[in-house]
């Protein structure tokens, strides 16, 4: 017998789109992998606040009544849509573009990547029964990546050969225009001792869509690879991502996350050492106001001795925003050496506004150096003094310090023209001159 | 210098047995048949003589507990509880209607003799202010199995106007002050094991400090499980009135068996306009052998309530004891200007599983918290601290500062933090830290370059790691707590 637990009305408008779409989505050998991961949400439901994980972001609760799938767009819309939406600009990179949760071909730099890397379209993959979900132990069961398994549409798969060293860095562009869901799943595959920089950016018109978002990164031995990853989605989206990522042995992970846009954002990383000497460095800014919700939600799984990892998150909220901020340190009992570092600052700029901290460490190995801190307040009254006093308004002044406040998490990240459009693209939201 | 002697000494001392209260005291008991139901309640409920609202109250919460689902969310693991398979009401034998300490059994007293726990007013008086004449007197309430055996000190404590006495008296004697505050901190469908405890608590203190009184004694519950298969559920209220303070201590002990026994207790704490309470705890019921077999589950509910301004309530725990420990002393900080302390020991070896911690509610303006936990875990223990920190609208400018260090002994153990921190309010200022580590090499080798062995050693450092909370236990307890931390690590290094 299959216990039924899917009753709430965008429950059942969900479970409803999910058995619709199965027909036409993309390769047979993955319909039953859908199919299990159907019968799961059926199971189980929406995540809840219920839900240990979910306690702070209640999907069950923000997930429309009304769904269906995201639809085809023509040019004409999607080259409106890039003059407007607000993303880094400037930036010297090479562009691969999805819009609705499709690969568009036609739009993206694929000459200047030819020769560099190897790509290829997960629809491709999933026809040619060459896509194989490669789960982390410690995401399995994630509510989010069933959903993303349930009604996977597309994505690149990105393949950088050994020794190979980008200049370049690579965006990774998502647009979504006209309303629905799109559900994509990339992966970037970096090989031993190559080098590469990826850029992920979520845009979309102001129109209410939900984006079910996944990658995974796999990082050979001796490779490094930097991840910067903006969330600008338009301002009625639901967006949902997973990032998962695997290290090898003397590797080095940088990952940092702006947040800004969406109604309610929920952004889970989860990453796995498993060979030894391995760095991973994650950083996030969140800037919100209105009344968005974003969460912020990590597990590092040390699972092999003397690797680092270091975890620093900024959350700024106004209005009546509400930010979430939850993070796990795991180290397993084999993990002897590891050095493990976890910091959540949170300023609150309204009365209104809300912030949900939880930074766990769980344990099970004793030569360890773990920590973490987590700290939640206002702007300081001396700062903003010694601002005014020299003659800066009160709200510029305010403004200047969210920035600094920001740039601290920000200025992690390894590229010096990403870390000015970033501190730039800050700016602007704040509406200060730059 | 004197800490780290007696702890050398203590260490020394150790024999293979480290659980000293582990006996088992012969005497005749009169129970309650095993398994719960109505009737069992209305048993209880007759036994102690207990006005009819009582006994409506507890059969309310007994229906609801019937709803009820068992907690599994903390980090523990146990096999399934039977609840029919326990007995809920243990006494010994001839404790009904005792005049004097005199007619109480010569066993009874014998048994806390050798707890160490003196019931005999006089022998306090001469034996205790000799040794240690930095402290005088402490009143003693002595709850076995599950009736309240003796409280001392009854007539001087009740010439300062200070109420002390077990729970079932304060029911007949003192119904309105009981009506108005029972359930009014921990409400009766609050949890599992504390709806439960409301159905079958058995006995416990109650206090009731006057307004502007200053408790003139320490007081103090010792609990002591003694019979097999019986579950002790006492339930514990202390009210200090406006401007009163009240230092009150707990301790516990069990004899050693094979089965695991049950202590789910409620205590309410309510702290009025100005007042004061101090509640600490040395919790020392026994672990299990080292294979992890018998111990207690102690799965108890503590919650104090800062009901009008400037209140403040401060909980100091060292948790030794137990196979499994579910704890978190909280405080509501509702009145303004209020404060809640949390100070926190907890020590796992064997296969004990801790999973405590505190919540500081922040609800009225201006309120402030602390939070120092150490956590330390050896042997294949299993030691998490689960904390919330929350400030509500209305809180504005609450304050707290949180502290969960660990500290790890063997590579076959855990050591979990698992804060939540909520702010609704921008002015709330709140800061977290946490760490975990080992006893470092470098503190080692700085020991053992000076001659002290390892043993010694580990003592030191661990005495040093505890030290901010020890210093926040009451004179009488803080050398007891000493020497039970080095009992409890006894045998978890080399």
């Amino acid at each position: 017998m299959t216990l039924t637990v899917v009753k709430t009305p965008s429950e059942e408008a969900l479970a409803a789109l999910l058995d619709g779409a199965q027909a036409a989505l993309p390769g047979k050998d993955f319909a039953s992998v859908r199919a299990d991961a159907v019968e799961k949400f059926r199971s189980e439901g929406l995540p809840n606040r219920r839900v240990e994980e979910w306690k702070y972001s209640d999907l069950k609760r923000v997930m429309p009544k009304d769904l269906s799938l995201a639809g085809e767009v023509s040019a004409d819309e999607i080259s409106k849509q890039m003059a407007v939406v607000p993303r880094l600009r400037g930036l010297d990179c090479d562009r691969l573009v999805l819009v609705n949760g499709v690969f568009r071909a036609d739009l993206s730099d694929l000459d200047a990547l030819q020769g560099k890397v190897s790509l290829t379209p997960v629809s491709k993959a999933l026809e040619e029964g060459a896509f194989v979900l490669d789960e982390l132990e410690i995401a399995k069961g994630d509510r989010a990546l069933t959903l993303n398994t349930a009604l996977l549409q597309d994505g690149v798969i990105i393949d950088v050969a050994d020794g190979v060293e980008l200049e370049r860095p690579i965006e990774i562009l998502s647009l979504m225009i006209g309303g629905g869901m799109a559900t994509t799943r990339n992966r970037v595959s970096v090989g031993k001792n190559a080098k590469a920089f990826i850029l992920e950016t979520f845009v979309g018109d102001e129109q209410a869509y939900q984006v079910n978002e996944a990658i995974d990164f796999r990082i050979a031995d001796g490779a490094s690879l930097s991840v910067s990853r903006l969330l600008s989605e338009g301002v009625n989206a639901l967006h949902l991502g997973s990032t998962t990522a695997i290290l090898g042995e003397k590797s080095h992970f940088e990952h940092f996350t702006m947040s800004t846009g969406g109604q309610f954002t929920r952004n889970t990383a989860f990453v796995k050492f498993t060979g030894e000497y391995s760095d991973a460095e994650l950083f996030g800014a969140t800037i919100i106001g209105r009344n968005q919700h974003s969460d912020q939600t990590l597990l590092v799984d040390h699972a092999v001795p003397n690797c680092n990892s270091k975890e620093q998150y900024r959350t700024v909220m106004d209005d009546k925003a509400q930010g979430v901020f939850q993070g796990k340190i795991f180290v397993r009992q084999p993990a002897q050496k590891t050095d493990g570092q976890m910091m959540s600052q949170a300023l609150l700029l309204s009365e209104d506004a809300a912030f949900f901290n939880k930074p766990e460490l769980e344990i099970f190995a004793d030569d360890v150096q773990c920590a973490h801190g987590a700290t939640c307040g206002e702007l300081d009254e001396d700062l903003l003094f010694y601002l005014r006093a020299r003659g800066i308004p009160l709200d510029k002044a305010k403004k200047m310090l969210v920035l600094a406040f920001l740039a601290e998490a920000v200025e992690h990240v390894s590229n010096d023209a990403v870390v000015e459009a970033l501190e730039g693209f800050i700016a602007d939201w704040l509406g200060l001159d730059h | 210098m004197a800490a780290v002697k007696e702890t050398v000494d203590q260490v020394r001392e150790i024999d293979v047995d480290q659980y000293k209260y582990g006996f088992v005291t012969d005497i005749e008991t009169d129970k309650a048949p095993k398994g719960l139901n109505e009737d069992i309640i209305r048993f209880i409920s007759a036994k102690k003589d207990e006005p009819q609202w009582m006994l409506d109250w507890r059969l309310d919460a007994y229906k609801r507990w019937q709803t009820m689902q068992e907690p599994s969310w903390a980090r523990v693991n146990y096999p399934e509880i039977d609840f029919q398979d326990l007995y809920y009401y243990a006494a010994p034998k001839n404790t009904e209607g005792l005049k004097s300490l005199d007619e109480v059994d010569p066993e009874l007293l014998r048994t806390y003799e050798k707890l160490g726990i003196p019931l005999q007013e006089q022998e306090i008086l001469a034996g205790v202010s000799e040794e240690n004449r930095v402290h005088t007197k402490v009143a003693v309430d002595a709850v076995f199995d599950s009736v309240s055996v003796a409280t001392t000190f009854k007539e001087e404590l009740k010439k300062a106007g200070v109420i002390f006495c077990p729970i079932s008296e304060a029911v007949k004697e003192y119904p309105e002050l009981v009506q108005k505050y029972l359930g009014s901190v921990v409400p009766v469908t609050d949890n599992f094991y504390a709806t439960l405890n409301s159905a079958v608590f058995t006995d416990g203190s109650f206090v009731y400090i006057p307004e502007g009184v200053r408790c003139p004694m320490e007081l103090s519950t010792y609990f002591r499980i003694n019979e097999q298969n019986t579950g002790q559920f006492e339930r514990t209220l202390i009210i200090a009135d406006k401007g009163s303070y009240v230092s009150y201590l707990e301790g516990c002990t069990a004899p050693q068996r094979d089965e695991n026994q049950l202590h789910a207790a409620v205590v309410e704490l309510v702290a009025l306009e100005d007042a004061e309470i101090k509640y600490s705890t040395v919790q020392n019921w026994y672990p299990g052998d080292s294979e992890g077999k018998g111990g207690i589950y102690n799965f108890v509910t503590k919650r104090g309530d800062c009901r009008e301004k400037n209140a403040k309530i401060s909980w100091t725990q060292v948790e030794t004891g137990s196979a499994i420990t579910w704890k978190y002393p909280s405080c509501i900080l509702r009145g303004e200007n209020s404060v809640g302390e949390f100070y926190s020991i907890a020590i796992s070896n064997g296969r004990q599983q801790i999973d405590s911690g505190t919540k500081m509610i922040h609800l009225g303006k201006n309120t402030s918290s602390r939070i120092i936990s150490k956590g330390i875990s050896a042997g294949r223990s299993e030691n998490t601290y689960r904390g919330l920190v929350s400030a509500h609208k209305k809180a504005s400018h609450a304050r707290n500062f949180t502290q969960c260090d660990s500290l790890l002994i063997g590579d076959q153990c855990g050591a979990h933090t698992v804060p939540y921190i909520e702010s609704k309010n921008a002015s709330a200022v709140f800061e977290h830290e946490a760490t975990t580590s080992k006893i470092s090499d470098d503190q080692m080798f700085y020991c053992r370059a000076r001659g002290i062995g390892e043993e010694e050693a580990v003592a030191l450092i661990v005495n040093g790691f505890v030290k901010d909370v020890i210093q926040q236990l009451p004179m009488e307890f803080a050398v007891e707590a000493q020497k039970l931390i080095n009992i409890s690590l006894e045998g978890s290094v080399g």
